[in-house]
């Protein structure tokens, strides 16, 4: 590998563990708001800016998540929809337009609960992580919410800020 | 399409989404029940030791049911969505402090609110146990 590839790489390895910093400090910094949270944000806006390098950074995170908190249903919720979320983020990349990463952005808050329930469904059963998602869906209304404005709000300028200094 | 009716689209499929979310809720979601309820509450601590509160309450949710029971000592974090329980008898358990939580189960099965949004049924059967993290 030359010069070039190798500080092309580090960089990479640098971005990677920049944006699992920032979505663990986003995370931790808005938990007493249960349900309101950036981390969707901000994996929606890094799919955008990095592509499929959120893909790496992902990993890490949830690495982070397991190591500060105790194991619960949570973790496997989080190997499949922190991910779905980068998958759409790199969907809509092409379009870049704010209003269809608001709309998804605020799908992902809306359906988080009944996204959840797979996991429940062999711990449970089937009506008991029926009752789970209904018993959330006032959080899950709240957590879709400012999903959107969070969005609406700050879609552009960190959009703009990121492709400005990468 | 122009972006004023994209957004106004938008805005309305948010709000159909959030009505039938609220209907859902609304029709299928625990419901509290007015009227004396026999309920059970057992605590199970660290050394498995189990104690038993039987009592007869008006209370719709189980944090009023627990400050009822008679020798039930519990105390913890308050937040937005009610008490986080962290000890109970005497007994501390808090992740980040110990490793350990306490879980609340009623009949059989995880309780699926906060104690001060856990509706209380006439013959709940309530858990509080001493977990320790896996």
């Amino acid at each position: 590998m030359d010069r070039n590839g190798i500080r092309s790489t580090a960089k990479k390895i640098i971005y990677v563990g920049l944006m699992a910093a920032v979505l663990e400090v986003s995370k931790t910094a808005l938990a007493w708001l249960m349900n309101i949270e950036l981390v969707t944000f901000w994996i929606l806006i890094f799919a955008l800016v990095f592509g499929r390098l959120i893909l790496f950074a992902l990993p890490v995170f949830i690495a982070i998540e397991a190591a500060l908190y105790p194991m619960g249903t949570w973790f496997f919720m989080y190997l499949y929809i922190w991910p779905l979320i980068a998958i759409v983020g790199l969907i809509l990349r092409k379009k870049e337009s704010r209003l269809s990463y608001t709309i998804a952005s605020g799908l992902f808050g809306f359906g988080f609960g009944a996204l959840g329930t797979f996991v429940n469904i062999p711990l449970m059963g089937v009506p008991a992580s029926i009752s789970w998602w209904i018993a959330g869906i006032p959080t899950d209304i709240t957590h879709g919410i400012s999903n959107i404005v969070f969005m609406f709000v700050l879609f552009n300028p960190i959009r703009k800020i990121l492709k400005r200094n990468i | 399409m122009n972006k004023k009716v994209k957004i106004t689209i938008a805005v309305i499929c948010v709000v159909l989404l959030v009505a039938a979310l609220a209907t859902v809720y609304v029709m299928f979601g625990e419901k509290t029940v007015q009227g004396e309820k026999d309920i059970t509450i057992t605590v199970i601590d660290s050394k498995k030791n189990s104690t038993l509160y039987e009592l007869s309450t008006d209370a719709l949710y189980l944090r009023q049911a627990m400050e009822e029971a008679k020798g039930l000592e519990f105390s913890g974090d308050e937040s937005e969505y009610g008490m986080m329980v962290t000890t109970v008898n005497g007994e501390f358990a808090e992740y980040n402090a110990n490793g350990a939580y306490w879980g609340f189960n009623v009949n059989g099965s995880y309780c699926n609110n906060g104690i001060d949004t856990q509706p209380v049924n006439d013959g709940d059967a309530f858990e509080i146990v001493y977990t320790p993290a896996e």
